[in-house]
């Protein structure tokens, strides 16, 4: 009996896998890390950089081209009075929101490989939620006067709606965007000292600038780590708030398809699953880029796969339960809008959706496919594909087959409505290429504290 | 009088600690790369007083949310919406939440700038020398101690002793 | 290590971050009084016209009633601006070669009329009837103030949405008889409350319906 029960026990006690070198120092973590955006950068990044900022010039063009001769240039019209402006809102928050919530919820459990991701992903929150902020103002056709959703003593004595979702909505962003920003930086504040501390001249003052006098005094980590853990609690009930009143932007009206009550969790699951994929969609470039392989190894690899496998499985539970919900309720109209998602004239939309965010994924139950960069990068992108596409179709399949079938219709997207998007990812890659230049990729710091958790070095 | 000692490791910075807790009374701080919980109580046996500002701001917050929502929905311009009651504090929480998260963040960080003094970006003690290894490999510990005569400095030969017992890689001195 | 900082630069930190924290509270101040203040506002703002006409002299000296030039007040959502006719029914006979008034007879001669400039207008989305205001016992001078002193045409007050309400949220604060209703000197007597409120019920004012939206915005 021992012998079959001593390797059981072994098993159960098993020391979890090393994520660092079982003999990096603090000073190699430290040169992994800091090397990897001090170097010269290859004539990769220079192209990415042109190409996004050429794209990025595209954007400004197409927005430029919206506000002189106003919304009629996007494909919305009166039946779709939504499309690529709130779909593309609700991709990108989603994306925004996961980086914070990743960070949050893996600090909060302890989960020691968060320390090698998170600081992009919070990168790319902010990048994200930055850009999606962008898409309602632009929607609104006369972005100047944004500001009458804040609530502030105007001459014209109003005031906002406050029982409105979509004033909910601004509210909730504004918070995130400043919350997710003091969280990052306060995160890079040891970091910026470490860059501080070695380099020269002008780079020397902008990063002690930065790094507001850090010390690295007993009493200053003190304080940052009460915060930094503070925020961390505070940040996943924020996010999930959030999310929970994009989805209610659309549960609060009377359309079908929208009217339901899964829709806040569902919305929240949603932004993590293609938060995770986009986390993973940029981790493969960084990793190659930074030559960071040391530190983000296949076992964050193989942890990021199960958290997309495990949100496939949650969002396919999501819309067999728009489906069974719409046959059960016995209302012909949501019957009806189910069936047109199947059959109508968005279904190979529809279709590939399904396929990008169910189907697809199943392969990451496969160990050997966690762990290989191409396919998990294939799998995270179908994923991103899937999201854009469900959050489009959530607008347009509702709009255009709604109770009235005198106002059916159709959404077709303009180039204004295409170079905006594809503008708002270029403008996401550069700011991203940028980060990687200037800012540590990585937190250091935390890199040090794995290093004495796994007692690498102590 | 102050005293810098460098160690190589993080575990023989808090032995060292330890040790200059027992004999030493004396104000001391500690320079490292990386938070080191052991420490924590060891130098400053307080804990943070950061997140009662945390609290207290994200309750003011969420009161005063909730106070510009009722005012200005039931008394500065109420508006008949569908029927809905004018105090629809369910949907004033909502604003009180994110308002409440909000304000606690950025208190919380105003505080850990004031409390941890991070706007000294000149602070004596940049002068040691090798002091930036702090932010890469080095653990420091900075003690205090006054010079009065030689009382004072057979103290300080004392106290060099004990660290370089404790493994100190360098120990320095500088007139305060 | 040498200190990357002077001194002087934690003066200069806790300035900058002191001045980051008050900057867009200062900003929004700076907001709140300029759109209060008439150089937004307008008021007290003379406007140029293309001949100086002078209430002052006309409504006030001379007595002219207000409604002999503004036709409309009482019965359109325009009061009207008189035609070159108007001036004529006099200046045909007085002033006939005042030099000043040479852009009228011009005007009269070229069957073109004269170009006044608006000195109160509101933007297009807002609907405002001066029928509906002079008849249920809003004077002339709770919006354009004692016109009658005015040598040449200044807005008098703010005509932003907050100073409209403040008189549809408590209509019997302002509202006259119909006997004040061209008296530019009125000033609202001891007992304006009560009176205000007999009032109210005198025109068959519904008061609480006066802050609804489509009462200006239709």
């Amino acid at each position: 009996m021992s012998a079959v029960a001593a390797p059981l026990h072994v098993e159960a006690n098993a020391s979890p896998p090393r994520l660092l070198p079982p003999d990096a120092t603090y000073g190699e973590v430290t040169d992994i890390v800091a090397s990897g955006m001090e170097r010269r950068f290859g004539r990769v990044w220079w192209i990415a950089l042109g190409v996004s900022l050429v794209g990025t010039i595209v954007m400004l063009a197409s927005i430029w081209t919206l506000l002189s001769e106003g919304i009629g240039v996007w494909g919305n019209n009166a039946i779709a009075v939504w499309g690529f402006d709130v779909g593309n809102y609700v991709w990108w928050i989603g994306i925004g929101n996961a980086g914070t919530l990743i960070s949050s919820m893996l600090l909060l459990t302890r989960q020691r490989w968060r320390a090698a991701i998170n600081r992009y992903a919070e990168a790319m929150t902010l990048f994200a939620a930055a850009l999606a902020g962008l898409y309602p103002l632009l929607h609104l056709g006369r972005p100047w006067y944004a500001y009458w959703l804040a609530p502030y003593p105007n001459t014209m004595d109003l005031w906002p709606q406050w029982r409105s979702p979509l004033v909910w909505d601004m509210v909730a962003i504004a918070s995130y965007l400043i919350f997710s920003a003091l969280f990052w930086y306060t995160g890079l504040i040891p970091d910026f000292a470490t860059l501080r501390d070695r380099s020269r001249g002008f780079r020397q003052v902008v990063y002690g600038v930065l790094a507001l006098g850090w010390q690295g005094s007993s009493r200053q980590w003190k304080h940052y780590k009460s915060f930094y853990t503070a925020m961390a609690a505070l940040g996943v009930p924020l996010v999930v708030s959030l999310h929970s009143v994009v989805g209610l932007d659309y549960a609060a009206t009377l359309m079908p398809g929208w009217q339901e009550t899964i829709f806040p969790p569902y919305f929240v699951v949603g932004a993590m699953f293609s938060g995770f994929a986009m986390v993973v969609t940029l981790t493969v470039p960084i990793r190659w880029g930074l030559g960071l392989q040391r530190v983000i190894t296949a076992e964050h690899l193989d942890a990021m796969g199960k958290f997309i496998l495990f949100g496939a499985l949650v969002m396919g539970l999501s819309y067999a339960l728009e489906w069974f919900n719409a046959w059960y309720g016995g209302n012909d109209v949501e019957r009806d809008l189910v069936l047109f998602q199947f059959t109508g004239a968005h279904a190979w939309l529809y279709w590939t959706m399904l396929a990008c965010n169910c189907a697809v994924p199943q392969l990451l139950w496969w160990p050997a496919a966690r762990r290989s960069a191409a396919l998990l990068l294939a799998t995270s992108v179908a994923v991103n594909i899937g999201m854009w596409l469900e959050r489009l179709l959530i607008n347009i399949d509702t709009l255009t087959h709604g109770h009235l079938p005198a106002r059916w219709g159709f959404y077709v997207p303009t180039v204004w409505d295409w170079t905006l998007f594809g503008g708002s990812l270029s403008l996401f890659t550069l700011l991203f290429l940028l980060f990687t230049r200037f800012v540590p990729a990585v937190s250091i710091h935390e890199l040090r504290e794995l290093a004495r958790q796994e007692g690498a070095a102590r | 009088m102050r005293m810098l000692a460098e160690f190589a490791s993080g575990d023989a910075l808090v032995a060292a600690v330890r040790a200059l807790r027992q004999g030493h009374a004396g104000r001391l701080e500690t320079f490292t790369p990386l938070p080191l919980p052991e420490l924590d109580t060891l130098v400053d046996p307080a804990p943070s007083r950061l997140r009662r500002f945390m609290v207290v701001a994200a309750l003011a917050g969420a009161l005063m949310m909730l106070g510009l929502q009722y005012y200005s929905a039931t008394i500065d311009y109420p508006i008949n919406s569908g029927g809905r009651p004018l105090a629809a504090w369910p949907a004033f929480a909502v604003g009180a939440f994110e308002i409440a998260i909000l304000s606690a963040a950025v208190a919380g960080f105003v505080a850990l700038i004031v409390l941890g003094g991070l706007t000294r970006l000149h602070h004596p003690v940049f002068d040691w020398e090798g002091i930036e290894r702090a932010s890469r490999d080095g653990f420091f510990v900075e003690i205090a101690f006054a010079d009065r005569g030689a009382a004072d400095r057979a103290e300080s030969e004392a106290l060099a002793r004990l660290l370089v017992q404790h493994g100190a890689v360098t120990v320095m001195e500088r007139p305060s | 290590m040498a200190q990357v900082f002077r001194e002087r630069a934690n003066l200069f930190m806790r300035l900058g971050l002191l001045g980051l924290a008050i900057l867009p509270g200062s900003l929004g101040l700076l907001g709140f009084s300029y759109y209060r203040s008439s150089a937004y506002t307008g008021v007290g703002r003379y406007v140029e016209q293309p001949v100086p006409f002078s209430h002052r002299h006309h409504a006030g000296e001379l007595g002219i009633d207000c409604r002999y030039c503004h036709t409309g007040v009482e019965k359109a959502a325009f009061a009207d601006l008189p035609p070159t006719e108007t001036c004529m029914t006099c200046h045909s006979q007085i002033w006939t070669n005042a030099a000043m008034l040479a852009p009228v007879r011009k005007s009269l001669a070229d069957n073109r009329p004269l170009r006044w400039q608006r000195v109160t207008s509101l933007p297009d989305y807002v609907y405002f009837d001066h029928s509906v205001h002079v008849s249920n016992g809003v004077g002339c001078s709770s919006c354009h103030g004692d016109v009658a002193a005015m040598p040449l045409m200044a807005k008098a007050e703010p005509m932003t949405m907050g100073w409209c309400l403040d008189c549809h949220r408590d209509p019997a604060a302002k509202l006259r008889p119909e006997e004040a209703i061209f008296d530019m000197r009125w000033q609202p007597p001891a007992d304006q409350p009560a009176k205000g409120r007999a009032l109210l019920a005198h025109y068959g004012t519904r008061a609480e319906h006066l802050t609804d939206c489509s009462v200006c915005h239709r």
